[in-house]
């Protein structure tokens, strides 16, 4: 699990021997979220201040976002999503409080909560972890202030971004502060039609500290996030308010040679979905969630000369809770639980060990294991599951273990990486004890399965790379195979509980699944007049019993160039994707036609005396092009032509 | 019959009780009944009383009388036997209503139990209940007058039989008290009516059950159709996935596999 391991990437890049390694993206891939950390900035829309955390991740073309709306955009990972991937905030487990997958984690935090993604492929839990790390300050030689205001305004859905930071660091503390609100209204998609419901308004606090004593490091975060009024033009319902508050203490030090971590989190999630702003619907409901996690996690680290170890430990109790009132006319209400009061506690054992025998090779073990002990706590639920003839009075427990296995041959210009990893992974508590939880996209109500089996793994990566001064391609080739890959499956005997809806599914395991696929970067120019990188990304996925995978993208093409002029910097981004002609008939996608994409920005620092102003004008979706992704719950539209317009005015120290 | 398990917790609880010596309160018999049932009816007859528990007012529907019988010293007679017959009396007519036989449950404190179906609220007649008490070769005879209400939803479906037989049925349905999301068991008792004053029970027949939402349109799974046990008593599993209003829709089939009734259906709210 070195997901977490700030040092670990750090160390990993100061071990002078594997300075030749550019291969990273193999194992450990970093996304620049805040713009300030990097010059690089003006790729592509993603990089600009009114994009959205998730936008920016979708730069990787290893990663997509599912739309069900404006807002709350899940990040999935080669086709993979849920519990397939561990999607992390600086290391903490977050679990979404909505039944429904409404708010992925990501949802939570605010882009300027955020430094980098970290894309981890040899993770302990799921298949990949990705973790979202939190922008911190650094012990500094002498006492600095910086702050900074920022707005921003873009034309198509008339979001404003007004938001404030400061940051105070000195030789033995430092403290980080920073607050924004957004907020938007519907967009309109590139025919010109307005598309409802795809509103937000989004506040956030953010507050992390840090101080040193001796060896002895301590980093206090916290993040109050509150969304409310937000617009799921994909489902048949909305959200009134989805709230976090995310807390964390960590404390390193050195034992001995060793390095040692060690954090308690803490994080609450509430979610509350809203149907009164719809036109017709058949009953009014009150649906709110919440999802509780407390959380330690351990760290131990060692360098040798040519060996790193690192085993990182984990203890999380995750608790869930959703229910569901109905409110028929002149009848008693009626009411369930959609997550009965479930509780998973989780105990996580991942070494981590890297091996560098000589400056073209090296080598990485990670053999990880994890014990899961889950159960609905609450009579009410276990009386529900007996109806389906289960007794739920006692937990489940499951064992899930990986190995990763990865060597890299790197000589001159060109390098090679090679990863095994084979596995398994406990179904996830809605997969296990989820009732009656509807599916807009297919129709259906799906069923938890308490008897499911760990679904299992083993992956396949290969990846080549050639590096001139100015040029540089990478190509990685990947193959999944699964079995036991737990999938939905219609059950004929079950009423479907939704008025309207198409049947009952449950989750089962339905046999071996593949998914295979390749991206391909280049880039051109590196420091040159022109700088260009073209990905081109693809994946095919096919299951026993399942047909044709969901989410596995269609052949997409993305085109970015930059250029620098008189102190402006210009980006231009092309996005060509291809129909989509695979669609899961079972998972409810649609077939999508090919689209073309394009945005553009250009952005100037101006400076001043004391303080300068970052001015950026970007477009997106120029051509006006009216399109929807694979991804786009119930085939809703993109968002059309966009210009915006953001200002960010920064005091104290300069770059 | 759940009762029948209650009362056997009640004794055990007296029994753990009833050792503690230090204790200077003496919870007796009648103390541990009260906490489950309500005495509704009491009488005075020579040396004797006696009294008529149950642990809910008495419904149009499936009832559960439980009798103790005290000597003058306020002791329980317990060698003691009993024949209760209750009528219904509306002027003109009357008739009796279908009942179980009467029998010792507790035969240390001499209580008797006896299951009546009523078809009618106190509110068309009057109801009586003759109990003959047979005790010290002496026959005490004790006349009581019962007040049965219409419950909130019907308990009780009387029903004329669709095989053009002329039969008229009587079913109850009993344990809908504890109801609630999950699993539940259940009765059906069924009785048909032969004359006035005779309303056996019917062993015979064939039940199916569904459970059913209206306002959603769905019923749950896993059901188990009632099966006959005794005394036209016809024991199964209905299932709920939710509060709110649900039906305990019926279909009754005879012997022959002839439709009797299928448009039967017991309101439900949880």
């Amino acid at each position: 699990m070195k997901r977490i391991l700030t040092y670990g990437a750090l160390l990993l890049w100061s071990v002078p021997m594997c300075s030749q390694v550019f291969l990273q993206i193999d194992t450990l891939e970093e996304v620049v979220i805040n713009g300030e950390r990097a010059d690089h900035t003006t790729y592509d829309r993603g990089q600009t201040d009114v994009a959205t955390t998730e936008q920016t991740a979708e730069r990787d073309p290893q990663l997509n976002l599912v739309c069900r709306g404006a807002y709350a955009q899940e990040v999935i990972y080669r086709g993979l999503s849920g519990a397939q991937v561990a999607t992390l905030v600086d290391g903490m487990r977050i679990y979404g409080a909505c039944t429904d997958k409404m708010d992925p984690v990501t949802s939570y935090v605010d882009r300027s909560n955020l430094s980098v993604l970290q894309s981890d492929q040899t993770a302990s839990i799921g298949f990949h972890a990705l973790n979202f790390k939190l922008e911190k300050g650094e012990f500094g030689v002498e006492r600095r202030w910086k702050s900074g205001v920022f707005s921003s305004y873009q034309i198509n859905n008339a979001q404003r971004r007004i938001g404030a930071n400061a940051v105070y660091e000195s030789k033995d503390f430092w403290w980080l502060a920073s607050a924004s609100h957004t907020e938007a209204n519907n967009y309109v998609a590139g025919s010109g039609q307005k598309i409802r419901y795809t509103q937000f308004t989004k506040q956030n606090l953010y507050s992390a500290s840090g101080w040193r004593r001796g060896k002895h490091e301590f980093t206090a975060t916290g993040i109050v996030d509150r969304a409310y009024d937000i617009g799921y033009a994909g489902l048949p319902m909305d959200v009134s308010s989805a709230t976090a508050v995310i807390t964390k203490l960590e404390h390193k030090t050195s034992l001995g040679k060793w390095k040692n971590l060690n954090s308690v989190y803490f994080n609450d999630v509430a979610h509350v979905m809203d149907d009164t702003k719809r036109d017709s619907v058949f009953m009014h409901m009150d649906m709110p969630g919440c999802s509780t996690t407390l959380g330690y996690h351990g760290q131990l680290q060692r360098v040798w000369n040519q060996w790193i170890l690192d085993v990182d430990f984990e203890l999380v109790r995750n608790r869930r809770f959703a229910e569901m009132t109905m409110y028929p006319v002149n009848e008693v209400e009626m009411y369930m639980q959609t997550w009965s009061v479930s509780v998973r506690e989780m105990t996580t054992l991942n070494p981590t060990l890297k091996y560098f025998p000589n400056d073209r090779w090296k080598f990485e073990i990670v053999p990880a294991i994890a014990y899961y002990n889950d159960q609905v706590k609450e009579e009410f639920g276990q009386k529900q599951f007996e109806v389906l003839g289960y007794d739920l009075t006692k937990g489940t427990t499951s064992l899930s273990k990986s190995l990763a296995l990865t060597s890299e041959y790197n000589l001159n210009k060109w390098g090679s990486a090679f990863t095994f990893a084979a596995g398994d992974r406990a179904p996830e508590l809605s997969e296990r004890f989820g009732f009656y939880l509807y599916n807009n996209q297919d129709g259906f109500d799906y069923m938890g399965n308490p008897l499911l089996s760990n679904e299992q793994f083993a992956r396949i990566n290969w990846s080549n790379g050639l590096k001139f001064e100015k040029h540089r391609v990478t190509w990685s080739k990947y193959v999944y195979f699964f079995d036991n890959y737990i999938f939905g499956v219609h059950n004929q005997v079950l009423w479907q509980m939704t008025p309207g809806g198409n049947g009952v599914k449950e989750y089962q395991n339905v046999g071996s699944a593949f998914i295979a696929g390749s991206e391909l970067e280049v880039s051109l120019f590196e420091q040159g007049l022109v700088p260009t990188q073209i990905t081109v990304a693809y994946r095919y996925g096919e299951g026993e019993n399942v047909g044709y995978l969901p989410q596995m993208m269609p052949l997409e093409v993305k085109l970015f160039n930059k250029a620098k002029w008189k102190g402006f910097d210009f980006g231009l981004t092309n996005v060509y994707s291809l129909r989509y002609t695979r669609a899961s008939q079972a998972f409810g996608e649609q077939n999508v036609p090919a689209y073309w994409m394009m945005n553009a920005a250009v952005s100037r620092k101006l400076t001043l005396k004391k303080s300068s102003l970052d001015i950026e004008i970007a477009g997106s979706n120029l051509l006006d092009n009216y399109y929807t992704t694979h991804l786009n719950w119930n085939g809703i539209p993109q968002m059309g032509r966009n210009v915006s317009l953001s200002l960010k005015w920064n005091f104290g120290a300069i770059e | 019959m759940k009762h029948i398990a209650i009362l056997g917790f009640a004794v055990g609880l007296l029994s753990l009780t009833a050792c503690k010596k230090e204790d200077p309160q003496v919870v007796t018999f009648e103390d541990v009944l009260l906490t489950h049932m309500d005495e509704i009816e009491s009488q005075s007859i020579g040396d004797y009383t006696l009294s008529i528990y149950s642990s809910n007012e008495l419904i149009v529907g499936y009832n559960e009388l439980n009798f103790l019988l005290k000597d003058a010293d306020g002791e329980f007679v317990t060698d003691y036997t009993m024949h209760a017959h209750p009528m219904m009396e509306m002027g003109m007519m009357m008739h009796t209503t279908p009942h179980g036989h009467t029998e010792m449950i507790e035969g240390e404190y001499g209580l008797y139990m006896t299951d009546y179906v009523f078809i009618m609220p106190s509110t068309a007649g009057t109801w009586s209940l003759e109990v003959t008490v047979e005790v010290d070769d002496e026959s005490v005879v004790y006349d009581f007058v019962l007040d049965v209400i219409e419950p909130e939803e019907a308990r009780m479906i009387s029903f004329m039989s669709k095989t053009g037989s002329e039969e008229k049925y009587f079913a109850a349905l009993v344990g809908a008290e504890n109801f609630g999301v999950g699993e539940n068991d259940f009765e059906i008792a069924i009785y048909q009516r032969e004359s006035m004053m005779s309303f056996p029970a019917v062993t015979d027949l064939t039940v199916e059950i569904e459970p059913w939402m209206p306002t959603m349109e769905h019923g749950s799974p896993n059901n188990v159709n009632p099966v006959h046990t005794m005394n036209g008593h016809y024991a199964g599993v209905a299932n709920f996935t939710m509060t709110g209003f649900w039906q305990l829709k019926l279909t009754i089939k005879n012997a022959d596999g002839e439709i009797v009734e299928e448009d039967l259906a017991f309101d439900i709210t949880l």
